[in-house]
């Protein structure tokens, strides 16, 4: 059953392993309604897997999750229809054109023909595509290619936005309008956001609160300030630091 | 955020739409053509060859004229053609897009497996069988005007068993694929696998002492030999293997959703 | 002079043999190989039992063929035809048709053809990876052919049989180069897997024609494929001629489909 009052994600002893190798490893922790909630650690951490368990994507092997009320594993269709999702790596249909590309992903939400219709040219507009939503997606820049990959992710009107390692490939503007778009996106529409990232100065920018993954373990968890302060950190670049190598390293 | 706390409308027919419209391929109809027009090149070619080899065919294969030659050659050149145009659709499902690292896009949309499964599935058997059956009456009319008049009904039954065990054949692939993460790799299991139906009809041809005092199995197992030699018995076994080739399918399709609703879709 | 940057490489002209060894590498260890290498092994098990005792009318009709009809003939022929030339199509349109379709599709070929290395260079070790590899295994499955065949197939004759597979290992060869100068020409690397493999069945299926129908004869040596069989007609009397004259052609093939994939590499834009 769905839960409108309780926090939008509640992870519970989450575990996943592959073989010998724990990818998450009993995890715990919360995620508050219309946050911006930063995933933050380096590659190979345990971010993406732990958001594709938080999706369905994968089984987790011990534990539990919700999502806006959901369990993860028997509930996945209802927490995909709530969620939108931007993979870290991904690539887009080059036959396509990008608006027959988020008609697609329309399509798959079960929208009607006419509310997908406008939904995309929306989209399109937002991210100022509108003038090449008829190319098609193999002849995109890097920058389009992402503003497609988030269009995609924001086609159901999310409640929920699942962003893993989003920023990696923008240049500065690009990445300054996606983050002011983010945050408008959760002060303005209430949309709860997962944003999973290694670069610091994105958590710093956007995110109110953060977990700190490191080889599958949760090392961390708290608003930015409170950690800092914990930690007798000055930076994000401190914290991270005293977090992943002890307070020695960051000193 | 109204709009997303309203149910989603139940239908997935847009989506099934768009899957439908996507399955079609730009080397379909071109291959059809070839593999119509083959007929014709088959049909010029087999009395020119020398005595002996024809001599063979009817001895080993039971193919006593021209026509039994050219029937023969439509139904294995249909069964085959069919089977690779299957395979190679079929790695949109789940190869495809695990190489193009689309998967995880896709599938975090809100819809179950099995519906992905049936969206990209149902076109593409759709299309198979409206590709067989497009190049079946090519290829029997070509045979027709070429090699001369058949019993029309035994080709009937005959085609349908052709069709039918070629999209059974197909629907078993979709699942065995399901165990890969390379297209080639997909490609070369197909081609091995490809081999399997026709071991009976090798066998006929260069082993026929293994089938001594197994006659009965060997008449059952030549395919697709066997349909040329026993016209009158097509209809019957076309009503036998059709079901049973659609009660495969069903099996491996559905044994194919479980195994994708169980797998990690790490891509 | 520790502030001074360090002079930059000099740009390579020369062909990129170590990118070469390790792409061959790369090759060898792939799962497609070991698929392939899985099929070769099932190939050489299988063939002896279903060719050790061919029915009095196929050896009549492949003695109408060749003008010779003895078991060792008959063998070759089956060997060749329903086994090796498959072989060499699927394993070559597999082995070396996904070069540059391969890389566009995963999106990594800017990355790749940045690299200080000629396209066309960049083509013929990739192109180069692939015949290695291929060469290897045909010559390995060859070998293990003649030492089992030795002793599981009355009459066998080992030299005859090394001479004719020595000419036959440019049939595979052939379809890789042909594969690989296909892919370069498609933008989506199923396309044009699914090009060649059409093709180089179609070859293979006319590759005894000139044989089967002696009036076609002319028409069939237009065929790579025919010249990759062509010494199956001269078993009894092979010399240096029946071997070289097939090989040079097949070898002019491969040449000029290399030549070809590399000119054709060298002018591709990099779009995405």
């Amino acid at each position: 059953m769905s839960d409108d009052s309780g926090p939008a994600i509640t992870i519970d002893g989450l575990t996943k392993t592959y073989g010998p190798v724990t990818a998450l490893d009993a995890i715990r922790f919360d995620v508050e309604r219309g946050q911006v909630f930063g995933l933050m650690g380096h590659n190979g951490a345990g971010k993406t897997t732990l958001i594709r368990v938080l999706l369905g994507l994968v089984r987790p092997s011990g534990g539990g999750a919700r999502v806006l009320g959901h369990d993860v594993v028997s509930e996945s269709l209802e927490v995909r229809r709530l969620a939108g999702f931007l993979p870290a790596e991904f690539s887009l249909p080059g036959e396509m054109t990008a608006r027959r590309f988020l008609r697609y992903v329309a399509s798959m939400f079960s929208l009607p023909g006419d509310e997908a219709a406008r939904r995309t040219d929306e989209l399109l507009a937002l991210f100022d595509l509108a003038g090449d939503a008829d190319r098609h997606l193999s002849g995109f820049s890097s920058g389009m290619t992402q503003k497609v990959g988030l269009a995609q992710a924001l086609v159901n009107r999310p409640r929920i936005l699942f962003l893993d390692e989003p920023t990696s490939g923008l240049d500065p503007l690009a990445r300054h309008d996606f983050l002011d778009h983010i945050g408008k996106l959760a002060r303005e529409d209430g949309v709860t956001v997962l944003f999973s990232t290694h670069i610091l100065s994105d958590i710093e920018a956007i995110c109110e609160r953060v977990a700190v993954l490191h080889e599958g373990k949760l090392l961390a968890r708290g608003s930015l300030e409170q950690l800092k302060a914990e930690h007798g950190a000055a930076s994000m670049d401190e914290l991270y630091l005293a977090l992943v190598r002890g307070p020695k390293a960051a000193g | 955020m109204s709009e997303t706390d309203r149910p989603a409308a139940p239908s997935l027919a847009d989506y099934r739409a768009l899957e439908a419209e996507l399955a079609a391929r730009p080397w379909h109809w071109p291959v059809v053509a070839l593999a119509i027009a083959m007929t014709a090149i088959f049909a010029l070619l087999v009395p020119l060859l020398p005595e002996p080899a024809l001599r063979m065919m009817d001895r080993r294969l039971g193919l006593a004229d021209l026509t039994a030659i050219v029937l023969f050659d439509i139904y294995i050149g249909v069964f085959v053609t069919v089977y690779y145009l299957g395979c190679f659709d079929l790695l949109r499902v789940w190869v495809g897009p695990v190489e193009a690292r689309s998967l995880s896009l896709l599938l975090a949309k809100p819809i179950r497996r099995v519906d992905y499964l049936r969206a990209k599935l149902a076109p593409i058997a759709t299309r198979l069988a409206l590709l067989g059956t497009v190049m079946l009456a090519g290829k029997a009319t070509l045979a027709w005007l070429m090699a001369g008049a058949f019993p029309v009904v035994a080709f009937v039954a005959a085609s349908a068993i052709v069709l039918a065990s070629s999209l059974a054949f197909v629907a078993v692939m979709n699942l065995v694929f399901l165990f890969f993460r390379e297209s080639y790799a997909a490609i070369l299991v197909a081609t091995a696998a490809m081999m399997a139906p026709f071991i009976a009809l090798t066998l006929q041809l260069y082993r026929p002492d293994v089938w001594v005092d197994r006659e009965g199995a060997r008449d059952l197992l030549t395919f697709p030999a066997n349909l040329v030699r026993f016209p009158d018995a097509a209809p019957l076994a076309a009503a036998i293997v059709v079901p049973a080739c659609g009660a495969i399918a069903i099996v491996a399709v559905a044994l194919a959703a479980r195994r994708l609703e169980r797998i990690d879709a790490a891509g | 002079m520790t502030g001074a940057a360090p002079s930059p490489a000099s740009a390579p002209t020369g062909f990129p043999w170590a990118f070469l060894a390790h792409e061959t590498l790369a090759v060898a260890r792939s799962r497609r190989v070991k698929l392939i290498v899985g099929l070769l092994i099932y190939t050489l098990v299988a063939a002896p039992f279903l060719l050790v005792t061919p029915p009095p009318e196929v050896a009549e009709a492949v003695e109408a063929f060749f003008g010779d009809g003895s078991t060792f003939t008959v063998f070759v022929f089956i060997w060749f035809d329903l086994a090796m030339n498959k072989l060499a199509v699927f394993s070559g349109a597999i082995l070396a048709g996904g070069i540059v379709t391969d890389e566009r599709t995963a999106g990594r070929l800017d990355l790749l053809l940045a690299k200080p290395i000629r396209r066309s260079h960049y083509f013929l070790a990739k192109l180069g990876a692939a015949l290695i590899v291929m060469a290897g295994l045909y010559a390995i499955l060859s070998l293990a052919a003649t030492v089992t065949f030795l002793y599981r197939v009355e009459g066998f004759r080992p030299g005859a049989f090394l001479a004719m597979a020595a000419v036959h290992l440019f049939a595979p060869l052939f379809a890789a180069s042909f594969a690989a100068s296909l892919a370069v020409c498609f933008r989506r690397k199923i396309t044009a897997i699914v090009v060649s493999i059409l093709a180089l069945s179609l070859l293979v299926g006319f590759a005894f024609i000139g044989f089967y129908i002696p009036s076609l004869y002319a028409v069939g040596t237009i065929n790579p494929f025919f010249h990759a069989v062509s010494p199956i007609a001269s078993l009894d009397a092979l010399g240096p001629l029946e071997v070289a004259v097939p090989i040079v052609v097949l070898i002019a093939w491969i040449a000029a489909l290399a030549a070809f994939g590399a000119w054709r590499t060298g002018r591709i834009e990099v779009d995405g």
